[in-house]
């Protein structure tokens, strides 16, 4: 499976997002506010499950802002990651 | 001073609400029906007629069953006699969400605590099903959460009492919630081998009661003489004409001093009830169904008691 499917998996099993699958998430759409309408309490999953599933580690707002944007955005911040590792 | 009951609303693992809370006591389910999972609360859908599904999204199964029974408690009221604005809500819980809890300390356990989920945690508090509550009902008013075990939720109609004769609170959101898990299950099975004696009944359910000061008048009835104490100071009515319902605690062993509070001629009833330690809620759900005045005994632990008794006018 590649990483984005991973990723939006990893997202509705974890969010508990109901009634939605992986391949109706809009990669380009924002994942807090609009779009998936995550809130802060998502946020602080999202982090410590990124580090559960691929050990990738947001350590801070600078590193968490860009990434959290989309799930694109997201996918490019994890590939980058595990090529460094 | 008496507290008079303006609304009810309960779930219980019974199905066709509310009919089966208004059958003879001595319809509890047998033993096969026990194994067959009456202890759980398989369908809390209902609770979706009252708050949207996306609201409830984090919410767990020990919220929702306190969501959908004081939605219905809610429901049950005339929006003239309550506002929200000077209502408080009082939740009485003998173990809080157990199935979040343990979920929890297992993934503390087996991740560690930077990686221990968040959503988890937040759920895994006793306060969590009155903070849910109050904000997806509106509820304004001072909110409470209690914790003693089998008395829990006589504390909790004490409080309610308390706020009503002080003005904080124009009525009083008074409910008790308790969910049952597996983990329960084992537990209180080795607990009872241990102690050589039959099982309890622990089960899950939700019962929630809109009360007001006794000076409104009541559709159901009113609770009085609620009090907490060891054998030595709590006196019970004796009224021969009122039922004496005596419930053993769920976590101490049957206690020999219940019959320092019995005389002659009192007309007594043991339960041993599935909905333990929401026990009370369910009697005094029944009580009402029936329309019968009770005298209540609750049995704690070490050796503290409470009692309230409900009187139909």
């Amino acid at each position: 499976m590649e990483l984005k499917q991973k990723l939006k998996k990893m997202i509705i099993e974890e969010l508990q997002i109901e009634d939605i699958t992986p391949d109706a998430i809009d990669d380009e759409a924002p994942l807090f506010g609009e779009g998936l309408c995550l809130d802060s309490l998502d946020a602080v999953e999202l982090v410590v499950q990124l580090q559960v599933y691929f050990g990738v580690e947001i350590k801070n707002l600078e590193e968490g802002r860009p990434a959290l944007q989309s799930i694109n955005t997201l996918t490019e911040f994890v590939n980058a990651r595990l090529s460094a590792q | 001073m008496k507290l008079s009951i303006q609304g009810i609303g309960a779930v219980t693992p019974l199905d066709d609400y509310p009919a089966p809370l208004f059958r003879n006591l001595a319809d509890e389910p047998n033993e096969g029906q026990k194994s067959a999972g009456l202890y759980k609360v398989e369908d809390t859908s209902g609770v979706f007629d009252f708050v949207s599904k996306k609201k409830l999204r984090r919410v767990d199964h020990f919220s929702r069953l306190g969501l959908l029974a004081a939605g219905r408690a809610i429901e049950d009221t005339d929006p003239e006699i309550i506002s929200k604005q000077n209502m408080g809500i009082i939740v009485a819980t003998g173990f809080g969400a157990l199935e979040t809890t343990f979920g929890f300390l297992d993934s503390y356990i087996e991740k560690g605590d930077r990686l221990a989920s968040p959503t988890h945690f937040s759920n895994s508090v006793h306060n969590a099903a009155a903070a849910h509550i109050s904000i997806c009902y509106g509820i304004q008013g001072p909110n409470l959460t209690v914790s003693q075990f089998d008395l829990s939720f006589i504390c909790a109609l004490m409080t309610a009492q308390i706020w009503l004769y002080e003005r904080k609170a124009d009525a009083v959101l008074v409910g008790a919630c308790d969910a049952f898990c597996d983990v329960l299950g084992y537990c209180i099975n080795e607990f009872y081998k241990e102690k050589k004696c039959k099982s309890y009944g622990f089960g899950e359910s939700a019962f929630f009661f809109i009360v007001t000061r006794g000076d409104q008048k009541s559709r159901y009835g009113y609770i009085n003489d609620i009090s907490m104490g060891g054998p030595d100071n709590l006196d019970m009515l004796h009224d021969k004409d009122n039922l004496m319902i005596i419930s053993p605690s769920a976590v101490e062993p049957c206690c020999p001093d219940f019959s320092r509070f019995v005389k002659k001629n009192d007309q007594v009833v043991l339960i041993n009830q599935l909905s333990a330690p929401t026990d009370c809620g369910t009697t005094l759900f029944r009580a009402m169904g029936f329309g019968m005045n009770i005298q209540y005994l609750k049995q704690g632990k070490d050796g503290c008691y409470g009692r309230f008794n409900f009187v139909k006018q």
